[in-house]
């Protein structure tokens, strides 16, 4: 199968979005950088193994995902958000927008973003995927993809509406951070 | 359905996702319920062009020019056991014709161009500075050493007279390529951890000299050297002189 794929065509298609997702999971250049590298690292040693050409890209997104957790060590067992959590995060009204963020003010909200919510809000954004897709590349079940997508998405909007009018009284939730 | 919960359905509406109002029902109820809705209307305006600007911003993030080039450099380098590739018999057997009884130079060229020492200490660093957590906490060198021993990663480490002495607090253990990396942390009195990373030698190149070579790197300052078949990294994010004192 890896006959049939030119390794240097395949970087070039996926390093992008690859390290998008990477930046967006560590905030830091220098670890997204090496989390692409070894995701590709671990095609060189293992991607002959995948029979599916078709599965190649989630293949990587999942392989990258799992590397970044393994970097993590989770040592906590995180909780399971149900979706009526949501209320409590989402402001009245979306923030308004310039065009485009720079990583600068993407960066700094992804950080106060709760940990576990980081990763299916990138993905969300990054590609077209379906739920189940997302679901399967972060390896939880369909509904905690949605919700956290979800949730995620209501902490960015209340930290980008209290950047442009200051912090309002509740505070976004947090959850314990994997150490 | 009431506002808030089409509010919370259409969080996830991704405007030019075919098919998405189809295929979830409660989506679909919801863009109805906003049609009929005034307020809801408008939240879902601003809310689109929300998601139109994060996704935008998302996809649009700068990616380092260089970023290409260190994954075909890597690539390369793991290539060299050619006995690994699958296509690999025909093809080796040629490159091994070709480049004949100079593989040795060639190799040592190819892995001197491409700096997989610098990779390797760059790697190491960057997980001090994700403060990457001990598997093992303990000052019991000796169940420090079982613990490495027992997960293959190198554990019959060799410390200058300096290291030697310092406390240990504990150990990880990290992978690189298809080995092992040990890391013991050591407590210098009243100054900063020292991070210490071992590895075979096979599993870098070119290795660093016998002789510690310092080198900043990101905001830690390190010390590089070889002995005994193993390659040492020392990393502190104290100075250059806290290091040295150690050797």
């Amino acid at each position: 199968m890896r006959g049939d794929l030119d390794f240097e065509r395949l970087v070039e298609s996926h390093h992008g979005p690859l390290y998008r997702f990477a930046l967006s999971l560590t905030r830091n250049e220098n670890d997204a950088a090496d989390l692409v590298q070894q995701t590709f690292y671990l095609w060189g040693a293992k991607g002959h193994q995948l029979v599916d050409t078709s599965r190649v890209k989630t293949w990587l997104f999942t392989t990258l995902h799992r590397e970044f957790l393994s970097r993590r060590r989770r040592l906590t067992r995180f909780p399971h958000h149900e979706l009526e959590e949501v209320e409590a995060e989402l402001p009245d009204t979306p923030p308004v927008l310039p065009d485009r963020l720079d990583w600068a003010v993407l960066g700094a909200c992804l950080e106060r973003v709760d940990p576990l919510f980081r990763g299916p809000v990138a993905l969300f954004y990054l590609e077209d995927y379906a739920y189940n897709q997302i679901a399967e590349i972060l390896d939880v079940p369909l509904g905690t993809v949605k919700s956290r997508i979800a949730r995620g998405i209501a902490q960015l909007q209340r930290m980008l509406v209290e950047q442009q009018t200051g912090p309002s009284s509740a505070p976004v939730p947090a959850h314990p951070k994997p150490s | 359905m009431n506002a808030t919960q089409a509010k919370h359905a259409l969080l996830l509406y991704r405007p030019r996702a075919r098919g998405q109002a189809q295929a979830e029902p409660e989506l679909a109820h919801a863009i109805e319920f906003a049609q009929t809705d005034g307020a809801v209307s408008d939240w879902l305006r601003r809310h689109t062009r929300f998601q139109d600007t994060m996704q935008r911003s998302f996809r649009e993030l700068p990616v380092p020019a260089q970023l290409t080039a260190q994954i075909l450099a890597r690539r390369r380098i793991v290539q060299l056991p050619w006995w690994r590739k699958p296509w690999s018999l025909a093809a080796a057997a040629a490159l091994f014709l070709l480049v004949g009884g100079s593989v040795a130079h060639w190799q040592q060229n190819v892995l001197k161009a491409h700096n997989t020492f610098s990779i390797f200490l760059s790697r190491m660093v960057g997980n001090v500075l994700r403060q990457y957590t001990m598997d093992m906490v303990t000052n019991d060198t000796a169940v420090i050493q079982r613990y490495l021993k027992g997960r293959q990663a190198p554990s019959d480490y060799q410390l200058p007279r300096g290291l030697a002495r310092l406390p240990q607090i504990g150990c990880g253990v990290l992978g690189w390529g298809d080995g092992r990396v040990s890391m013991i942390c050591l407590q210098p009195p009243g100054e900063s951890i020292l991070y210490l990373f071992v590895a075979d030698q096979a599993a870098v190149h070119p290795v660093p000299p016998a002789t510690p070579q310092f080198q900043q790197v990101n905001s830690l300052m390190t010390a590089s050297w070889s002995q005994g078949g193993k390659v040492y990294i020392l990393a502190t994010p104290g100075s250059r002189e806290s290091l040295q004192r150690h050797f």
